[in-house]
């Protein structure tokens, strides 16, 4: 069987005329542990696969497994930063389920018994409006190993001729952070979809339990949507679309899955429920294992590890490590920059919070960080299909760039066009801008004779505009201002023309 | 083999201790309690046996191209015994959803009363005793047709596996009826297993005192039993 048709779509307004969605978000975050969740292993990513195992983590017979404290304080900041309940007293279970990346063939989880449970986390949008998502649970397990399918076409299991397996990560603490179902949220669904990943990624990076990569596959994103009909109550068929892993994915698979599921309902059939694949390319998602017969994992608590039972006191002292919530801090940051609510949107928005407050640390000021990183660089940035962070990283620009670019301005050596052009060869790789400066010649003309011989020259030469400055016009010297700076082929202090012109005329 | 229990009991007495009887209703489950849990974690112990990192590989017969679960299916019938697939059947229906209450679930509970009721007759006496089995040996293979008669003869045994504390089993003589040694129990609390050598060394001393010889010397030709030309 292969799977080649596309399933037919609804535009996304005719779909939300019609339905309601009720969407459920399932975020898995690897725990930046030192070692594994049950066993001594190194977790580096990258590493020669297979390089990073051991009796335990590849399920020998007669291995057991032993708890990692980190991984578990690392679930429980999780909980607290996520406002959950942390319990008293639980335990990990096996999820049983015959799959060749699992050594064991079961998966150390927690099934009933969750570390974390009952939380929230408010989400605002890019408007300013917060939607308050509410948190089912958080609970600690391990990832598998990561499979190569090889010889089919699509790089799946089916069709293939053999797997390869790595189980470097097999064992690796994860920790999956299920939301309640979301109701609501209509058209605004995949928006808000989006905004809670970003949340939630910003929440995580701040604790500093996981690099939160959603590119590297330490945070990993499934989608379940299903639709109700307008003024119904009654939650329809839900599709769960697996490994959606960028924030733009997010919110198209949602889109997608509404307008997808739409078409099935105003066509009168009925949705399946299946996990879905995701693809990037094309923003579509395709049928993946029908979940009708419901999958029977046949959990129970894991006989090998002891119960977790951590004390109020050890709770509290967590809770005492918890970073200042990024929803908090973006305030203060707002008000020690002077940024406008809609400024410190665009640059929340643009993922540039860390970037600003880095730069404003190594010296720049609060606007001159916000000008420059969200000018060229987001543009080219954007064009690349990437945020700033990213593109700066891979471009080696630092905050420390910005910091020499702005103090060559407020010396007086660069004006701003001049310094414009000096952040354009900072971005092409020309080096620091002291350096490009020097090797394109960028400076401002100090030599007041060359300057005051130029002036002389426009004003003689535009002998009816000096005149209307001369009565008074000034705003007419803008004119001349212009020319002056042409004449000096840009290596001018504007502001210094303007007071030698009108010194001159006036 | 009640008159073995008693003998070794009189021992301990004249050793200077005293007994004390208790009772533990919920023992009466254990067989079934322990035949529910131990499948059950067998049933996921034993997954990984599957062809593909563990055991054998066997490629099923008659299919061309067979998918993983068609020859993790064949490697697992070929390679495991009758006894181990009882086990396996047995653990994975008792994990199943819609059964799991009823079975794993229950039989969970009764570990709990089992292991309650242990910690409660632990207050009256340090050590417990019983005899080890409710019979002598049966012969090798005697009860491969009956799994449940097989299992019964663990019924003493099980309580002690189910509420994980330590116990100990040492030869109390001969069965007049059969000739076949008899094993006397002990059991002591949790983090106690000290008591079980305490206990258990006082008791061999009287009964190779008793017996002038170790019980090697008295025991049957082992060879002729199982000719079945000698009792
Ligand atoms: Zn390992």
């Amino acid at each position: 069987m292969t799977q080649a048709t596309t399933d037919a779509t609804l535009s996304y307004d005719e779909a939300l005329a019609a339905y309601d969605p009720v969407m459920g978000l399932e975020v898995h975050v690897e725990l930046g542990t030192k070692t594994k969740m049950f066993c001594g292993c190194a977790t580096t990513f990258g590493a020669e696969p297979n390089s990073q195992v051991c009796p335990v983590c590849l399920g020998l017979p007669g291995a057991l497994p032993v708890v990692n404290e980190k991984g578990v304080e690392g679930a429980i900041r999780i909980g607290l930063a996520l406002n959950c309940e942390i319990a008293q007293w639980c335990r990990f279970a096996r999820k049983n389920y015959f799959y060749p990346d699992m050594p064991k063939n079961f998966q150390t989880s927690q099934y009933d018994e969750p570390i974390s449970y009952d939380g929230w986390l408010d989400v605002e949008l890019e408007d300013g409006t917060v939607y308050r998502v509410e948190i089912e649970r958080a609970h600690m397990e391990e990832d598998t190993g990561k499979s190569l399918h090889v010889g089919g076409s699509t790089g799946r299991i089916h069709g293939a001729t053999h797997s390869l397996v790595d189980y470097n990560r097999a064992g690796i603490p994860l920790i999956e952070i299920v939301t309640k179902p979301m109701v609501g949220a209509g058209e605004r669904a995949p928006e808000i979809a989006r905004a809670y990943v970003a949340t939630l990624r910003d929440l995580i990076k701040a604790l500093g339990v996981s690099d939160v990569k959603m590119e590297q596959g330490s945070m990993r994103c499934d989608v379940n949507l299903s639709l109700m009909p307008k003024g119904s109550n009654t939650f329809g068929t839900r599709s769960e679309t697996k490994n959606v892993n960028s924030l733009r994915s997010v919110e198209r698979a949602v889109r997608y899955e509404i307008q997808r599921h739409a078409a099935v309902l105003q066509s009168g059939g009925a949705v399946t429920q299946e996990t879905r694949h995701w693809h990037e390319d094309t923003g579509i998602t395709t049928a993946g294992r029908e979940k009708s017969d419901a999958e029977d994992y046949r959990y129970f608590p894991e006989p090998d590890l002891v119960p977790i039972a951590p004390s109020r006191e050890s709770v509290e002292a967590l809770r005492a490590t918890l970073p200042e919530p990024p929803a908090a801090r973006r305030k203060r940051l707002q008000s020690a920059w002077g940024y406008s609510d809609l400024e410190m949107r665009d640059v929340v928005n643009a993922g540039l919070v860390e970037l600003i407050d880095e730069t404003v640390t190594a010296g720049a000021s609060p606007a001159g960080a916000r000008k420059w990183w969200s000018g060229e660089i987001a543009r080219r940035a954007n064009g690349e299909g990437t945020d700033v962070p990213s593109y700066a990283a891979q471009l080696g620009v630092t905050p420390a760039h910005v910091v020499e670019l702005e103090s060559l301005v407020t010396a007086g050596r660069l004006n701003d066009s001049m310094a414009r052009q000096v952040w354009e060869g900072v971005l092409g790789g020309e080096g620091a801008p002291t350096a490009v400066a020097d090797a394109r010649g960028l400076e401002l003309v100090q030599d007041t004779g060359a300057l005051d011989a130029a002036v002389e020259k426009v004003i003689a030469a535009n002998a009816d505009v000096a005149q209307k400055v001369r009565d008074g016009k000034v705003q007419a010297a803008g004119a001349l201002i212009g020319q002056v700076m042409k004449e000096m082929k840009g290596q001018a202090d504007a502001a210094a023309v303007r007071e030698l012109i009108l010194a001159k005329l006036t | 083999m009640q008159q073995r229990f008693d003998e070794s009991v009189q021992h301990l007495v004249d050793a200077g201790a005293e007994i004390v009887e208790v009772s533990c209703p919920s023992f009466t489950y254990a067989l079934a309690t322990y035949y529910l849990i131990l499948p059950s974690e067998a049933s996921s112990n034993l997954a990984k046996f599957d062809a593909m990192r563990y055991g054998l590989r066997v490629p099923p017969e008659d299919i061309d191209d067979p998918s993983a679960e068609q020859v993790m299916a064949a490697t697992r019938d070929a390679g495991f015994g009758d006894e181990v697939k009882r086990r396996i059947i047995l653990g994975t229906y008792a994990l199943s959803s819609g059964y799991y209450d009823a079975y794993y679930g229950s039989a969970q509970k009764v570990r709990r009363l089992i292991s309650d009721e242990f910690t409660a007759a632990f207050e009256k006496a340090d050590v417990l005793v019983s005899p080890t089995a409710p019979t002598t040996a049966f012969k090798l293979g005697d009860k491969l047709d009956d799994p449940m008669a097989m299992y019964l003869n663990d019924i003493a045994t099980i309580p002690a596996n189910l509420a994980g504390i330590p116990g100990m089993s040492l030869p109390s003589g001969l069965a007049p009826e059969d000739g076949l040694p008899v094993g006397f129990q002990i059991l002591a609390p949790a983090m106690q297993d000290q008591r079980l050598y305490a206990v258990g060394a006082a008791l061999e001393a009287r009964l190779l005192h008793a017996w002038g010889a170790p019980l090697l010397a008295s025991a049957p030709d082992l060879t002729a039993v199982a000719k079945g030309t000698s009792r």
